[in-house]
């Protein structure tokens, strides 16, 4: 066919260097912030020791989240995958609905549980959860380390605990030399999403009064328009990242235990004490995950149902879709091509596969930041050749969806590249050989084989996309209303009761998707094989 | 008609092919036959270009097509697991190469070649409902259909029960002949470079 | 494929303003407003867009929008914030006479950039039960920290909020900075709890007895005694508590007293409807409507505060409220360094 008559090099070179450049680009426009001289309110931080303060909060945070996460997370799978129960399944997709919440949507929530429920606040709020904080943060995304474990220990362990108790160890011992240490790759993996996540919110450490480097980013370019100092927190923040995922490495030691053959673990009937312990443990933490919290939201909405309407809730959503589907389109499009190429690289797979999951883990706050500066330099660039008065990029979604695709794109990318991966080789190699170029294998093989995956990826960016609020929020133009920035308006206003509207929005989608995916067998998220 | 001159390939710090020279004429039938790690498929990769020697140099008809793109080359290439598109049905897997001729062109040729190996009854069927010897023609019919000027084959007949290789072997053959079409077979197996190929090429480790 | 997109995106971006429009950048967020608003829009014909966000952040935008900002007006609570934005360069001078004749100048910047438009005094609200006559003797913002009365007692929001800044700012405005630095650690020594919601949750806390005494806007005071929703936090909490204005006496230095007001944004497409609707909202009837709906002060010297603010004074015994006597434009001059005090001596986390 005449329009893929290109050269095959040259495409997928400029193809590379383009979809690089949209990572990378933004990034580095931020450089030159770091050099500038400092700061009266930065050295007030620095000499008063509250950046420091605030950056020991936030490895504590990190540490008390990472912890509470694996407890509910890693025993609940575990639960889960070894016993048989009734109701099982009913818990099995319950225990998964957490993450239909967005963060910040569960702290104001749960601020209104602990205001009508002392008792219960007084668990949850002390020092130990930093406020509430880590309770926010574990009980709404703990799901990520149980999804991640759940499939891990079905798959991979059968044969290594029956070895172990046909060497007569107990469960209990079983459990501590056997399942444990085997699965402790599969726990780190997807507690550092867990991380990542937390890294990215600043609403909810803001809205319990908790100092962490969020704090300082957001007050000193929000708060003070200081965009430098904010850069020079942002180098503290990445530093911090960057020790958690060496951590990470280190601890995993590179390993990843496979299971030895595709036998599933048979679950059995636990004994009469296990089940008493089984149930309450899986009723408390799907009560406080979801239950509690949905049913304070549907008070809410229908104790405010008034405002349905003055609130706009009709032109928020629509424009959170727009939005929504712009990114989605442009992220498929691009982390399929991109996935692509990679797919056909002999070497440097494993290079352009981190920095496709570069945007993922560096905190929205920053990526906002870099892309911010990012626009604004394109913009002046754009009037200074042009001189064109009403061109503004800032005041549109550019800057916004652009910072999206970063953000996400690994997400696409990666399930993309697994699903690729998973086909032979030769099949792409045979479209080359039946006189097809990269394009023309790109529309006719590769595209078809994408269309399966592409309804999950779908799903996965929309639920991720609605939820989200810090780059919405720091990147949105004049005007630009969507129910994450809504949600956050009303609760900074202190009107919970009505910010509960669209929150319900979201956590109802985000229920059914995440429902439909359940039932359909698939993994929520299938991000531990990234790194 | 191909001419490889001294080609040298590493696989990361490992030579596999070291000075590699040989030629084939048109309408020969040659086999590489040697046991694993010889370099055969390699081999067989470079001349197709999927792989990129690092020195040396390949002619066809005079033609210098060291670093011409393999979709180009009008070279046909079996794959050992056949490599059947999983989304596309086997008739729509054998035209995938015939794409931009005219319809009534895609038909003639469609029937010529799936009478020629037997599978005109599985046109509608797909690759996940074929048995290996089914699929091992679907994916040799999609290949010749395309009339290449050479037709590469690595190990196709490995994948298929004992019982039913000789009988295959001569089928093919046979299919081969008619055509009078330029093969380069890769095997271990002796039996199927006796039977398929003229002329038989040993090769080694290195 | 980027440049399609661009394309697209810019098409969507582009703004047609009709004339007989005028677009507002607003921090306040009252219903009051929108009345005022519609009735403006029914006098002279034109349209009045909203849009409203963090002071902060409006700033910054209206800032990066330069060239084409796509709003007309800027309006902001906190004559800090408006000081802010005219240093930030985004407001332009206005000539009018009527804006002249309404606003006395205190209340307006000298470079005719921004002008106020209601008033609003920091006040001390506190307990009916616990707190006594006595008590309330000689109560000053100074007093309030060194009084051991007050110890673990006193409720105020963080140190993020403008309207905390400003009135620390005031006194460095009045006193100087050293002296404003032990007043801010001594109040830090008073607090009764780590700060945490906004000025009507501190009314809250004294009603739910954390604290005896809170520090916060004399409006909001007005709209928790306007609160009808039985199942609000807010219920019930003005017949628990009562409001004080502070420095009243003889030889003290008045009530922090800001503003909220308005500039026209520069270049801003619509200047002439943008002068229109703050001249409208500086008259005597629209100055009146924002005392009685929003129980702020009016700015206008013709127009009379409504009577439930009336109340508040006779309460306290007072003719007139006494303001501090500052030029408002030294709020934001002082503003980082008021910030960088309050984080200094740990405003937000008092107790460890």
């Amino acid at each position: 066919m005449k329009i893929f008559k290109i050269e095959d090099g040259i495409i997928k070179f400029f193809l590379l260097a383009l979809i690089l450049a949209f990572i990378v680009l933004p990034i580095s426009d931020s450089i030159p912030l770091l050099f500038t001289p400092s700061t009266p309110y930065l050295d007030v931080l620095v000499e008063k020791g509250i950046l420091w303060e605030y950056l020991l909060n936030t490895l504590e945070l990190v540490f008390k989240v990472g912890l509470f996460s694996i407890l509910l997370g890693f025993t609940s799978s575990y639960i889960v995958t070894m016993y048989d129960f009734k109701f099982k399944s009913i818990f099995k997709v319950l225990l998964t609905l957490p993450l239909a919440f967005p963060v910040y949507v569960g702290a104001y929530t749960y601020s209104s549980i602990f205001y009508t429920n002392k008792w219960l606040g007084n668990i949850f709020t002390g020092k130990l959860f930093m406020e509430g904080s880590v309770f926010i943060y574990g009980i709404f995304l703990y799901p990520y380390v149980y999804l991640a474990c759940r499939s891990y220990l079905k798959d991979n362990l059968v044969e290594y605990i029956e070895a172990s108790k046909t060497l007569g160890k107990s469960s209990l011992e079983t459990f501590i030399k056997v399942i444990f240490p085997l699965s402790w790759p599969a726990v780190l993996g997807s507690t550092l999403f867990v991380i990542f996540e937390t890294l990215s919110d600043f609403a909810v450490v803001e809205y319990y009064g908790v100092g962490t480097i969020s704090k300082v980013i957001t007050d000193s370019w929000m708060g003070l328009g200081q965009k430098d100092t904010a850069a020079k927190a942002s180098m503290i923040l990445l530093f911090v990242l960057t020790v958690i995922i060496f951590s990470e490495k280190i601890l995993r030691r590179k390993k990843r235990y496979e299971g030895i053959s595709d036998r599933k673990i048979k679950p059995e009937k636990p004994s009469g004490l296990a089940t008493i312990m089984i149930y309450l443990f899986l009723s408390i933490v799907v009560s406080l995950s979801f239950i509690l919290p949905t049913y304070e939201m549907l008070v809410f909405t229908i104790a405010k149902s008034s405002y349905i309407a003055s609130i706009d809730l009709l032109g928020i959503a629509s424009n959170t879709l727009i939005t929504l589907f712009i990114a989605i389109f442009i992220i498929i499009v691009i982390s399929s091509i991109f996935a692509s190429i990679v797919n056909q690289l002999k070497r440097g797979k494993k290079f352009f596969s981190t920095i496709a999951v570069m945007g993922y883990s560096i905190p929205s706050l920053i990526l906002a930041l870099a892309v911010y500066i990012f626009t604004l330099s394109l913009d002046n660039f754009i009037y200074d050749l042009f001189h064109i008065e009403w061109l503004v990029l800032m005041n549109t979604r550019t800057a916004l969806v652009i910072a999206l695709v970063i953000k996400f794109i690994s997400v696409a990318f990666s399930n993309y590249s697994n699903s690729l991966a998973k086909i032979s080789p030769n099949v792409f190699h045979a479209s080359t050989m039946l006189r097809h170029n990269f394009l023309g294998t790109f529309f006719k093989v590769n595209l078809p084989l994408l269309k399966k995956p592409t309804k999950f990826v779908f799903i996965i960016l929309f639920i991720d996309l609605i939820k989200e609020l810090t780059l919405t929020y720091t990147l949105r133009p004049f005007n630009f209303k969507t129910l994450s920035t809504e949600i956050y308006r009303y609760a900074g206003n202190e009107m919970i009761e009505v910010a509960a509207i669209p929150s319900l929005v979201i956590v109802g989608i985000c229920s059914l998707m995440i429902i439909y995916l359940e039932l359909g067998g698939k993994n929520v998220k299938n991000r531990k094989d990234k790194l | 008609m191909l001419k490889i001159e001294k080609i040298n390939f590493k696989y990361g710090d490992k030579k596999v092919l070291n000075d590699f020279s040989m030629e084939v004429r048109e309408g020969e039938r040659v086999a590489l036959k040697g046991s694993s790690g010889c370099g055969k498929s390699t081999l067989l990769k470079v001349i197709a270009g999927l792989e990129k020697p690092y020195s040396g140099k390949l002619f066809f008809d005079g033609k210098d097509v060291t670093t011409l793109s393999p979709h180009k080359r009008e070279f046909g290439y079996v794959f050992q697991d056949f490599a059947l598109f999983p989304h596309l049905s086997v008739k729509n897997n054998i035209l995938f190469g015939i794409s931009g001729y005219k319809s009534s062109e895609r038909k003639v040729l469609l029937k010529k070649y799936t009478e020629m190996l037997h599978i005109d009854s599985l046109l509608d069927h797909y690759p996940n409902e074929l048995s290996g010897g089914q699929k091992q023609r679907v994916a040799i019919a999609r290949t010749l259909i395309t009339s290449p000027k050479i037709i590469l084959m690595d190990e196709v007949f490995s994948a298929l029960d004992e019982g039913l290789k000789e009988k295959v072997r001569l089928e093919i053959l046979e299919v081969l002949k008619e055509l009078k079409i330029t093969t380069i077979l890769v095997t271990h197996d002796s039996r199927d470079a006796e039977v398929l190929c003229d002329k038989i090429i040993e090769m080694y480790p290195i | 494929m980027k440049k399609l997109l661009l394309g697209l995106i810019l098409l969507s971006s582009m703004v047609v303003n009709a004339a007989g429009v005028v677009n507002v950048y607003t921090t306040r967020h009252y219903d009051a407003d929108d009345a005022l608003y519609k009735e403006f829009t029914r006098e002279t014909g034109i349209k009045v867009n909203v849009v409203s966000d963090k002071s902060a952040v409006s700033i910054s935008k209206l800032k990066e929008q330069g060239r084409a900002p796509l709003a007309d007006i800027f309006m902001t609570s906190d004559a800090g914030n408006l000081a802010k934005a005219k240093e930030a360069g985004i407001l332009q001078s206005v000539e009018s006479e009527t804006l002249e004749t309404n606003i006395p100048s205190k209340y307006q910047d000298d470079e005719n950039k921004w002008f106020g438009l209601t008033k609003r005094a920091r006040v001390f609200i506190y307990s009916n039960d616990r707190v006594s006559e006595e008590d309330l003797e000689g109560l000053t913002y100074e007093s309030l920290v060194t009084d051991s009365r007050w110890n673990d007692e006193v409720l105020v929001r963080s140190s993020s909020n403008m309207y905390n800044q400003s009135l620390v700012a005031s006194f460095v405005a009045l006193n100087g900075e050293e002296k404003t630095s032990e007043w801010v650690e001594g109040l830090v020594g008073q607090m009764a709890r780590n700060p945490k919601g906004n000025d009507r949750v501190q009314a809250v806390a004294v009603k739910d007895g954390e604290g005896d005494i809170a520090i916060a806007n004399s409006y909001y005071y007005g709209k928790l005694v306007n609160e009808t929703d039985k199942t609000s936090k807010y219920y019930g909490v003005a017949e628990k508590t009562s409001l004080y204005f502070p420095n009243q006496n003889e030889g003290e230095s008045g009530v922090h007293m800001n503003i909220s007001g308005a500039g026209v944004v520069k270049n801003a497409r619509n200047k002439e409807e943008a002068v229109k609707l703050i001249e409208f909202l500086s008259m005597k009837k629209q100055q009146e409507a924002f005392s009685a709906t929003n129980y702020e002060f009016p700015v206008n010297p013709e127009a009379k505060m409504s009577d439930l603010l009336a109340s508040w004074l006779e309460e306290q015994g007072l003719e007139t409220v006494k303001e501090q006597d500052i030029n408002l434009n030294l709020l934001g001059e002082y503003n980082e360094k008021a910030l960088n005090i309050m984080i200094g001596s740990n405003w937000d986390t008092p107790k460890k």
